[in-house]
């Protein structure tokens, strides 16, 4: 292999006379950059004393006094002759003639440029006056890297030490570098403890690397650019890509209790709709907009684009917390960042490795339901409790009780009737890394296919149960097409490939537990006389509910129920969801310029492209007729209505296109001057543009841009004493003129202890390797203020000046409609971003030579500015919506840090462990409310709350009886005794006025994004079996059951569209436009532990888990109050893996192959919680679709 | 290369940026619509007129939508259907009302801020836009200019007034306040009901003067305000002013504002009752000239008896689209729902039409309202069997155009006066209606059967049914046709807000106020006669056990409240006079009562049923400001009670 240096060199050489080289770009750089330049005294003069050194030492000793570059062709240039030199203030040009005035080279100044070139026609004579020495100590030094756990390590890279010079290992973990005896080859690989080895008599040197994760050495990603992980005063959590692969689709789902700063957890897991919130340090705002930027490759995307990336494309994973690291995003960054950056390819022969994985799940917990008798005889405690007639006969709870015939009396495991035990997902991921000495690429192409549990008939011909397949494809292209100048193109490309029900999984799995167990059937066995009719026989009922006994003539024309069996089978969703990405980056070294001085474009643009069809047909429903009392198989089965229509109708659905353009240009300085000083400097200037092809509106329609320039600047003395300045400059459209741009500095520094001298004479140094103090201040803004996107441009107004939705109808014959004006926003040109000041500590502690790695940062923000709705302008002011201002102030702080321990005991045993601890919490300090102190009501102020601390009353208990309700203070709503008595919940009357009211509402329990996030495991190896596993947990949170959603009996269903419409004449649902098909009353299941501990008349436990039955929502006991609150806190076994390398190191070298690991994951295993209902990690959601329990087993090649 | 090249490298990268910067995030195009726009023209300022008359609360609903004024169904009058009242469990406000679900923290149905209603401070502001800005369109010619003002003006007194009906005294909108001006100006006070009636009788005067007396085109225009409707409204401002609630209400002594100023005046003024009832003459000379007559039948088409002549002269009254006796009737609502919830079921022929809901239920209470055939309270009635009106009869021959002949039927629907039969449906009772679209024969009427089982019982799916056992006939139009099939086709009528009939009769009740019996019974016999009785003094010396009864003021007062909750019944008149008479404590805590429409024969049909028991305190005078608003505002008082 070549020198890297020289081939390097001789690009630039090339570049300067041979024009037909890609000069385009490289002008275009220099007309960004206005590259300066005048000329330079051929008069300098140095003084130069070298004895016994190659030439190439003098050429770099005159370029170390002068602003010279030499430039040579190696091959032309023999850089090696050993020459020694003696001059004192020497002209340069004479010390040149004199060097090769025997030598066929000749040379020739170009500005600051000195050329040498080749002239062959000269005759090569002895040299004069220098001694010369033709001798090369050079020697080819050869050998092998390999991984401590015996595989061989690939693109390792090693540098002479002093010097530029360097190679790297190929495929095969091989190594050839000329090197001189005594010079030290350093290794270094991300993620591996460097080592040096001074070149001695041997040609052959073997390395073996450990790992380490502290990686002092290591290159961190930061915001445009990377930076020495040992020069950072600011605080980032990295984690190694590897600790993301977990057997699932989503890749946000791994981020809980990994990274130290990441506050994370997951609601749903129905594939495709599974992404977990996460935050930075918690929110500290309260608006809706809290999530980080997501940066991958420099370019901002989204959580969903994050959550298709497939970790083993991911080269580093940073997440950037603080005020230097995230100023420099100036309005953008007050959330905290996320930057990923993909693998590129590195020279040598292609490594593929494949990927395959296989996965069972199956629900991690399932909701457990009352047994449909115990289900009936409850809804008739229910009804009679509030004095309504029972709802089942004795002969219908009888029927029931002795098993009669399942078309009358249907008893239904709706569970069991949607969902499949358990099902599969496969995962295919291959790369190909490699390339030549001027092309490195990196390629991946993933697949995986989520399979949902939901049941689909078989009389059905199309598939209704979710089916998400997700296809990938990546190529990350470096070309260098020059020896300065490096090209980089990024193509990357996901389709998601949804299939699945009409309401998606999570209603599905909702239905399961709001429908009744003894309506109906889902579906009826045929009877005789139906024996032939081609469509499925739907059960329903044309009978309500509410007069089911009284009033048999109260018959309904159309199903009355919501049957979610048929609703899941009448049809499905198509969805297909693609993202474009594509990507050219430039790099210029400009050492030419100074040395240390590099220069960076990017231009990106990527599209996101999503459409659905929702294709379904409206079910036949019948009822039970006439029932022989005597024999339940003597009855009737009718057909409901008309019947419905077996042929499939097409809805259009949503459809996202949208398209996002975005550049950035940067130069970058970086150098150090006499080993001691070492300054960097970054400029760099960005401009995003984000466009929406399908507005809704001409507000949305309006671009979205972004616009600004970023600085960072920063010194460290030593490695020991580290200063950094980082600002932003930006501005978005979304503001008011003189609003829009804001300036966003900050400032860090560091302290690395350890480094100081005195440090290393002391004892300490033999405990503590490393002991690092940060600090950093700065501002940074938020410019995403409102609840969503769609918030923008608070400084116009809208008006709608033709709005069919106000005016009047006039005319005799009413036929002179006028249209109306209205108001939907006021202008407000003073709103602005989010301006966070924040501040950060941090530390950083290494012990016994690294083996145990400790690090915490402590932080404290002040949000100011946040968009808040005026709550003190009174209604009486007649303004048509609310106002919006920048008043709210929040403050946030807490710590985040993480502790890792890495060993090898020896040869076959190694250890690694990882734990991470976050804790963040906040508080409003500025709200707009009422003086509630002043009307007495201190409690039912904000400030000082968390602001996601639930609001809600205080419920003392349950009223013994009617008259303990009407002798009590009037609750909310409703009358007591009427609406609300015995068995219902019973709240404080704060501040004592006789009421519950408004007033009485406080902050209940702790906030709903946990206060603490942690997660901590190990991992082991041993020859060649390794075993991992990691818990993760989280801490300080509650959240407030929904009592509506789970309230056995009641009717909670609501249209798809939440457009019921009340026609005159009962309710008649409107779906979308189309006929009713379903009904839509549904009432709820009973879940196990209500019926085992509720409130009754025989049982008047006041402490019950549920107060007094009723088959219609009482809104009393629907409000939020402490009777709902539970604790969210909870601790898992997220992921227990099991591997084992199944060839040695000669088995493996006899087939080829680098790696062949199989290994057994399982996620979600275990769960210890204070509650039992359901998964506590879902709060609230608790009837969405369960978080999955996986077995995965999968495979890892790699050739 | 030295540091000063560097920046100046730096400085260049700046500037160049800088420059593009402010141009590239400036993504707003300039013709984005202001509120300025909407005054560019004629055509876009009438769009704001509409704006404005669009405010008005719903008075009927429709679409699916229950009003947003509670008087319909917030009141004793109608009682809808638990289905209807509370679909899904979740009960509708309007019914809430009624059993003392009204609360300070989501009130129900009212019209100031957050409270479960529209917020009229917004049809406020808008009035006053129109006023400040409604120079400035260029076409605009100034005599239309000048009624639209007036219209506004009226609109805005309109909105003030139904607000003070509501929450007594309220904060006076005369001017906009500034989005931009400091809490201190936001936060308003209530002003006096005095200060507020004299500012909306300012308001209408003015009105008055530049109202034209009938609309230019009644195609385009029928449906906006004229000098009738402004007179009209004047009038009912003032008496309401002068009612008891507001005139010397002494509940009120200690309803002050934080000054200490009495904010309903608790001295009786007996000069509110001449102000008012000079107003009312005025509305009546005006509504004279502008052509407004009670309305009659005009000639009709079959031979009619003359009790079906009466009953259709009644019935017309409401229901006839812009008949003479209409003063205002709001165009903007379809009363098609309305007239569907009206009607049940007539025959076998509409069993599959789902067109006849029925739900709008009247209550028995309103059933033992209406006078007996000889236009006394029926338990007044020295020939009415008042003890034994629950007890079964038979009706007989001269009933023929009012029951069925044969018909076992409570003493309660016999010997009524015509507007019994003309506003309510009962089983058994007649309902003349056209089921062909054409003429209406007498001798085709139909029988209304409503007992378990039959037409009228049960309307289909859903939840149509009565839960009284009767039915608002008057509000259904009798040219309305039910197919055999499908949905109820109507006659669209608005539905009055103001119509002469009330005005008489308001008028009545400031005579008898003002101590001129005599000539309030004058008027008070106008709306007796179109309904098929006989005069006030005759009635009573021949019928009554207290035949002097019209001779005293209190007597008298008391036969012109009657009257009025008769002849404007289901009209949502009785829901506020009840109030302003502040005799809604008597009548709101009593038993809605009805028949059981589960019985399946005469006797199981005739046993009265409770379906509610109301309950109604002083408090309830007042509607309650919401907590929220009470909160943000803290020189709020709120009403006394709540």
């Amino acid at each position: 292999m070549k020198n890297l240096i020289h081939i390097k060199r001789y690009a630039l050489y090339s570049l300067k006379f041979d024009l037909k080289m890609k000069l385009t770009i490289y002008l275009l750089l220099i007309s960004f950059f206005q590259i300066y330049a005048n000329s330079y005294s051929q008069n300098t003069k140095i003084s130069l004393e070298l004895k016994s050194v190659s030439i190439e030492k003098v050429f770099r000793a005159i370029e170390a006094q002068t602003e010279f570059k030499i430039l040579y062709n190696d091959k032309e240039v023999d850089y090696k002759r050993i020459v020694s030199v003696k001059f004192k203030k020497e002209n340069v040009s004479k010390i040149l003639d004199k060097l090769f005035s025997k030598t066929s080279i000749s040379y020739e100044v170009l500005g600051k440029q000195i050329v040498l070139k080749f002239k062959p026609k000269i005759p090569i004579e002895a040299s004069i006056d220098t001694k010369e020495e033709l001798f090369d100590f050079q020697q080819r030094i050869k050998g092998s890297v390999s991984f401590s756990d015996g595989s061989v390590l690939p693109g390792v890279s090693i540098i002479i030490d002093g010097t530029t010079r360097g190679t790297e290992t190929d495929f095969d973990g091989n190594y050839s570098i000329k090197a001189d005896k005594g010079d030290v080859l350093k290794f270094s690989y991300v993620g591996m403890k460097s080592k040096s080895i001074t070149v001695g008599d041997s040609t052959t040197i073997n390395v073996v690397l450990e790992a380490d994760s502290a990686g002092l050495d290591e290159v961190v990603i930061v915001g445009f650019g990377s930076q020495k992980k040992e020069s950072i005063v600011g605080a980032i959590s990295t984690i190694k890509p590897s600790e993301l692969k977990i057997p699932s689709s989503n890749l946000t789902s791994a981020l809980a209790g990994r990274i130290a700063g990441v506050v994370s957890y997951q609601t749903s897991g129905e594939p495709g709709a599974d992404n977990a919130e996460f935050f930075v340090r918690g929110v500290a705002s309260f608006n809706g907009q809290n999530g980080p930027l997501i940066l991958i490759d420099g370019v901002e995307l989204t959580v969903d684009d994050l959550a298709r990336l497939q970790p083993d494309d991911i080269e580093s994973f940073s997440v950037l917390k603080d005020p230097t690291t995230t100023a420099i995003y100036g309005a953008r960054g007050a959330n905290g960042i996320i930057l990923v950056t993909t693998k590129v390819g590195v020279s040598g022969a292609p490594i593929v490795s494949l990927r395959v994985e296989n996965s069972f799940s199956a629900p991690a917990s399932r909701i457990k339901l009352a047994d449909p008798l115990t289900y009936m005889r409850l809804q008739n405690e229910a009804a009679r409790t509030r004095g309504n007639f029972p709802t089942y006969t004795e002969s219908q709870v009888a029927g029931v009780a002795r098993g009669g015939n399942q078309n009358v009396y249907p008893t239904v495991d709706w569970y069991d009737r949607l969902f499949k035990d358990f099902t599969t997902t496969k995962r295919f991921n291959l790369n190909v890394r490699g390339g030549g000495e001027k092309v490195r690429y990196y390629v991946a192409g993933s697949f995986s296919k989520d399979d949902g549990i939901l049941k689909v008939d078989p009389l059905n011909d199309f598939n209704n149960n979710i089916d998400l397949k997700k296809y990938l494809l990546r190529a990350n292209i470096n070309i260098d097409l020059h020896k300065n100048t490096e090209m980089i193109v990024r193509l990357h490309s996901t389709i998601d490939n949804y299939q699945g029900p009409l309401q998606g999984g999570n209603a599905v799995y909702n239905a399961a537990v709001r429908t009744s167990p003894v309506r109906f059937p889902a579906v009826f066995q045929r009877t005789v006389e139906n024996m032939n009719e081609p469509n499925v026989l739907f059960g329903n009922s044309t009978q309500g509910r509410s007069t089911s006994v009284f009033s048999p003539t109260s018959r309904s024309e159309n199903p009355v129920w919501f049957n979610p069996y048929a609703e899941l089978q009448r049809g499905y969703i198509e969805r297909r969801k693609a993202l474009s990405l594509i990507q050219l980056e430039l790099k210029q070294n400009l050492e030419s310029i100074t040395p240390g001085l590099t220069a960076r474009f990017l231009g990106n643009a990527n599209t996101t492209s999503s459409f659905e069809n929702r294709r379904s047909y409206s079910p036949f429903y019948y009822e039970v007729g006439a029932v022989n009392p005597a024999d339940d198989s003597d009855y009737r089965l009718n057909l409901i209505g008309e019947g419905g229509d077996t042929t499939l109708g097409l809805d259009p659905g949503n459809r996202i296109n949208n398209s996002v353009l975005y550049m950035e240009a940067a130069v970058n300085y970086n150098r150090t001057f006499n080993d001691d000083h070492t300054v960097t400097g970054l400029l760099v200037g960005t401009a995003r543009e984000f466009l929406d092809g399908n507005a809704s509106n001409l507000q949305l329609s309006l671009p979205g841009r972004n616009i600004g320039i970023s600085g960072r600047f920063s010194y460290d003395y030593k490695n020991t004493y580290f200063a950094e300045v980082n600002f932003g400059f930006n501005g978005s459209e979304r503001f008011a003129k003189n609003n829009r741009f804001g300036f966003f500095p900050s400032i860090g520094f560091g302290w690395l202890v350890s480094n100081e001298s005195f440090f290393e004479k002391s004892k300490l140094s033999s405990v503590i390797s490393r002991l690092k103090l940060r600090a950093s201040y700065g501002l940074v803004g938020n410019d995403r203020i409102g609840n969503s996107r769609t918030d923008r441009f608070f400084y116009l107004s809208e008006v709608s000046l033709i709005n069919n939705g106000r005016g009047y109808l006039f005319g005799e014959n009413f036929g002179e409609f006028i249209p109306g004006v209205s108001i939907n926003r006021y202008a407000n040109p003073l709103v602005t971003w989010e301006l966070a000041e924040k501040a950060n500590f941090g530390l950083d502690v290494n012990l016994f030579d690294d083996a145990l790695q400790f690090r915490v940062d402590a932080f404290f923000e002040n949000r100011t500015n946040i968009l808040q709705t005026r709550v003190d302008i009174p209604s009486t002011l007649g303004l048509q919506t609310s106002l919006q201002t920048n008043v709210g102030e929040v403050k946030a702080y807490g710590f985040d840090g993480s502790l890792d321990y890495n060993h090898s005991f020896n040869d076959n045993f190694w250890m690694s462990g990882r734990a991470t601890l976050t804790y963040a919490d906040n508080e409003y300090t500025v709200f707009e409310e009422p003086d509630y102190s002043k009307i007495g009501a201190p409690w039912r102020s904000n400030i000082g709350r968390n602001v996601r601390q639930n609001v809600g009353f205080i419920a003392e208990r349950l009223f013994v009886d009617d008259a303990e309700a009407i002798n009590s203070p009037a609750q909310l709503t409703g009358t007591p005794g009427e609406d609300y008595g015995g068995g219902d919940i019973k709240y404080k009357d704060l501040n004592g006025d006789g009421q519950i009211t408004e007033l009485d509402l406080t902050g209940i329990g702790n906030p709903s994004v946990p206060k603490i996030t942690y997660g901590f495991g190990v991992s082991m190896g041993y020859k060649r079996f390794d075993l991992s596993m990691f818990f993760q947990g989280l801490g300080q949170t509650s959240f407030l059951i929904r009592p509506g959603e789970i309230s056995p009996f009641t009717n909670t269903i609501t249209a798809s569209d939440g457009n019921d419409v009340i026609e005159g004449l009962g309710i008649i649902f409107q779906q979308n436009g189309r006929p009713p098909g379903n009904g839509f009353i549904g009432e709820n299941g009973l879940l196990q532990a209500i019926a085992d501990n509720h409130w009754s008349e025989e049982n008047r436990d006041v402490y019950a888990l549920w107060p007094r039955l009723s088959e219609n929502r009482v809104a009393n006991n629907e409000v939020n109050s402490t009777y709902w609150l539970r604790d969210g806190a909870f601790l898992r076994l997220k992921q227990l893996e099991l591997g084992f390398n199944v060839f040695g190191e000669k088995e493996k070298e006899r087939l080829g192959l680098t790696r062949f690991r199989v290994y057994l994951t399982g996620t979600n295993l275990f769960l210890f919680s204070k509650f039992k209902l359901w998964d506590p990690e879902f709060q609230h959601k608790g009837l969405n679709y369960p978080l999955q329990r996986v077995v995965n087993l999968g495979f890892q090649i790699g050739f | 290369m030295k540091v000063k090249n560097i920046i100046k490298i730096y400085a260049t990268v700046i500037l160049l940026v800088m420059q593009s910067c402010s141009d590239f995030v400036d993504v707003v195009p300039d013709n984005i619509a202001v509120i300025e726009d909407a005054f560019a023209t004629r055509l876009s300022s009438q769009r704001f007129l509409a704006t404005l008359y669009g405010y008005l609360p719903g008075k009927v609903g429709g679409g699916g939508r229950f009003p947003a004024d509670p008087s319909l169904i917030s009141g004793d009058e109608i009682w809808l259907n638990e289905g209807i009242r509370a679909p899904l469990g979740n009960p509708i406000a309007g019914p809430r009302i009624i059993t003392g679900g009204q609360n300070v923290l989501s009130p129900l149905l009212g019209a100031w801020g957050n409270s479960g209603g529209p917020n009229l401070f917004i049809a406020l502001r808008d009035c006053n836009i129109f006023l400040d800005n409604i120079d400035k369109p260029f076409n605009l010619p100034d005599y239309e200019k000048q009624v639209w003002v007036a219209e506004a003006k009226f609109l805005k007194a309109y909105y003030h007034f139904y607000l003070m009906r509501m929450y007594g005294p309220i904060p006076l909108v005369k001017k906009n306040i500034e989005v931009s001006s400091g809490l201190n100006a936001v936060r308003v006070s209530r002003d006096p009901v005095d200060e507020v009636g004299a500012y909306i009788v300012a308001l209408l005067e003015e009105a008055i003067s530049d109202l034209p007396y009938v609309v230019q085109n009644p195609e385009l225009e029928l449906g906006r305000a004229t000098k009738v409707v402004a007179a009209a409204l004047k009038a009912k401002v003032l008496t309401t002013l002068a009612s008891p609630l507001f005139n010397g209400n002494t509940d009120y002594s200690s309803f002050k504002d934080a000054e200490g100023n009495a904010l309903v005046s608790t001295d009786f003024s007996p000069e509110k009752w001449e102000a008012a009832r000079d107003a009312c003459l005025e509305a009546i000379e005006i509504a004279n000239i502008a052509g407004n007559v009670l309305y009659t039948t005009i000639a009709p088409l079959s031979d009619w008896s003359i009790e079906t002549k009466t009953k259709m002269d009644i019935r017309g009254s409401i229901s006839e689209p812009w008949n003479k006796e209409l003063i205002w009737g709001r165009s903007d609502e379809n009363t098609s729902g309305l007239q569907a919830a009206s009607r049940p079921k007539l025959d076998i022929r509409s069993r599959l039409s789902t067109g006849a809901n029925a739900y709008w239920a009247p209550t028995m209470r309103v059933a033992e309202m209406f006078y007996s055939k000889n236009g006394v309270p029926i338990e007044e009635d020295k020939d009415y069997a008042y003890s034994e009106r629950f007890s079964i009869k038979v009706a007989g021959a001269d009933h023929k155009n009012y029951i069925e002949e044969g018909f076992a039927t409570p003493g309660l629907h016999l010997d009524r006066e015509p507007r019994f039969y003309a506003s309510l449906g009962f089983d058994g009772g007649v309902w003349l209606e056209d089921q062909n679209g054409g003429a209406l024969v007498e001798s085709a009427a139909h029988i209304v059967h409503a007992k378990l089982g039959e037409y009228a019982a049960n309307n289909g799916p859903g939840f149509s049914w009565s839960e009284t056992g009767y039915f608002a006939k008057k509000l259904s139009h009798p040219k309305n046709f039910l197919p055999a099939q499908g949905g109820l086709s109507t006659i669209r009528y608005p539905f009055p807000v103001l119509r002469l009939a009330d005005i008489y009769l308001l008028y009545a009740e400031t005579l008898n106020e003002t101590d001129n019996r005599s000539e309030a019974q004058v008027w008070l016999n106008k709306v007796r006669t179109r309904a098929g009785l006989s005069d006030v003094a005759t009635a009573w010396a021949d019928y009554s056990i207290n035949p002097t009864k019209p001779s005293t003021k209190e007597g008298l007062r008391e036969i012109i409240q009657q009257e009025r909750m008769i002849e404007l019944v289901f009209e949502g008149k009785r829901f506020w006079d009840l109030r302003r008479w502040k005799r809604a404590s008597e009548f709101m805590n009593k038993d809605i009562r009805g028949w059981n429409r589960f019985g399946e024969d005469t006797e199981e049909y005739y046993k009265i049923i409770t379906f509610a028991t109301p309950k109604f305190l002083t408090k309830n005078y007042l509607w309650p400001i919401s907590e929220q608003d009470i909160i943000r505002n803290p020189n709020l008082i709120q009403n006394p009670g709540w």
